[in-house]
């Protein structure tokens, strides 16, 4: 014997299935989202990053190596600064860090991401942290971005603690919606 | 009504709205990107627009900072001229009269007066280490308005970092309301090894708030005086 009425399950399996069948319909006329939104994404290493008016003392210290920018130094922090590149058109940004701490004992790493406008000067600075235990690697990422004005520009200056480094370098718009084409 | 007949309906009906949709989007898609484009045109057509009238800002600037480096230039030639007729005097080792010395000193004073509006004028084009700032308005109505996260304890601890950086910074006045602080401060000139007096506060801020991640946007009031808006992030 056979029910009057479908039961409430198949009309949700149906509901997927239709569902399933227009997503694949979609696919097929060529709409994905990666066709509207234009992702990008720049990576470069730390050696384009240059100590900040550090005394000769401290300066021997930094090293440019293995794409890291590193403080060799056992006691003195030395502050570091690195362009960063938004040469792709969005509205906002990723901007993240590879920081290494090679020494025994607990770090701090804090970085101040700076927006120059045209004339040079501060349009803002956010600044960020990331705590590093004994021989340990993490990120240190502004996620999200956006340019008070789109001609301005960025540019991070971080504090390296004793035996810290920053290596890797990305800027990149994922998962904050890019230029529509 | 059977259940397959049922499932089978509702699938093939699924399928056709599919594709119905699917083929709309498709037949809509130049329509779409062509809209896009004009979009980007237009988005580039007024940053283009923006660079012009920023050059414009530029060029006028420049002429200014031109005309003080002649005036400069004029100051500096007389006053040479002014330096190898004195040491001509000093050379023939004659002794100028009262009544000269009096016009010499006389002669002089212009010349002063004339490297005073010099500097007054446009003196502080050329001095690139001054943080150039400007009013900020959209940070003072947020100030006005209290956006942002709470500060909480950490609003006392940012006025401490002012209070205890003297060699950095001479407070001027400092508000802290719920989500914003708004610190007024003239910078300190011999501030340690010459490093910006702003990435010195930042980083004590920085150690003092544990590493919380902050936001702080920069401007002037209207004493002069410089200004940091300090939110959390």
């Amino acid at each position: 014997m056979t029910s009057v009425h479908t039961p409430p399950k198949r009309y949700l399996k149906n509901s997927l299935r239709a569902i399933c069948i227009f997503c694949l319909a979609s696919v097929v006329s060529g709409h994905t989202l990666a066709q509207l939104f234009v992702f990008e994404s720049r990576v470069t290493s730390s050696d384009i990053c240059n100590t900040e008016r550090t005394s000769n003392v401290t300066f021997i210290h930094a090293r440019w190596q293995f794409g890291q920018i590193r403080n060799n130094s056992t006691s003195n922090n030395i502050p570091v600064s690195c362009p960063v590149s938004t040469l792709f058109d969005s509205d906002s940004y990723n901007i993240g860090y590879v920081v290494y701490n090679n020494g025994t004992s607990a770090q701090t790493v804090s970085c101040s991401l700076t927006e120059w406008d045209f004339v040079g000067a501060k349009a803002q600075v956010l600044s960020g942290s990331v705590d590093l235990p004994a021989n340990t690697v993490d990120v240190l990422s502004f996620d999200n971005v956006s340019l008070v004005d789109a001609l301005n520009l960025f540019h991070v200056r971080c504090v390296l603690p004793p035996k810290t480094s920053l290596g890797l370098h990305f800027v990149d718009n994922f998962f904050s919606g890019g230029m529509m084409m | 009504m059977n259940p397959r007949l049922a499932t089978f309906t509702s699938g093939l009906l699924g399928a056709v709205i599919g594709c119905v949709i699917g083929y709309s989007l498709s037949t809509s898609s130049p329509g779409t990107r062509d809209n896009s484009t004009y979009e980007y045109t237009e988005r580039l057509a007024e940053r283009l627009q923006h660079v012009d009238s920023r050059l414009e800002e530029m060029e006028t600037n420049l002429q200014k900072v031109n005309s003080v480096i002649a005036r400069t230039a004029s100051a500096v030639a007389g006053l040479t001229r002014k330096l190898s007729a004195s040491d001509s005097r000093r050379l023939t080792n004659t002794k100028m009269p009262l009544g000269q010395l009096s016009t010499e000193t006389h002669e002089q004073e212009p010349l002063t007066a004339r490297f005073r509006t010099i500097i007054s004028e446009g003196g502080d084009q050329l001095v690139s280490e001054q943080p150039v700032r400007r009013p900020n308005p959209e940070a003072e109505a947020d100030f006005i308005a209290d956006t942002g996260l709470p500060l909480g304890d950490d609003a006392a601890e940012i006025l401490d970092v002012f209070d205890s950086s003297d060699n950095i910074v001479q407070l001027q006045d400092a508000q802290c309301r719920n989500r914003i602080c708004k610190v007024s401060y003239l910078p300190v000139s011999d501030a340690a090894s010459g490093q910006d007096p702003d990435y010195l506060i930042i980083d004590k801020l920085s150690s003092q708030l544990g590493g919380k991640d902050l936001r702080i946007r920069f401007a002037t009031d209207e004493f002069g005086a410089q200004v940091m808006y300090i939110q959390h992030r």
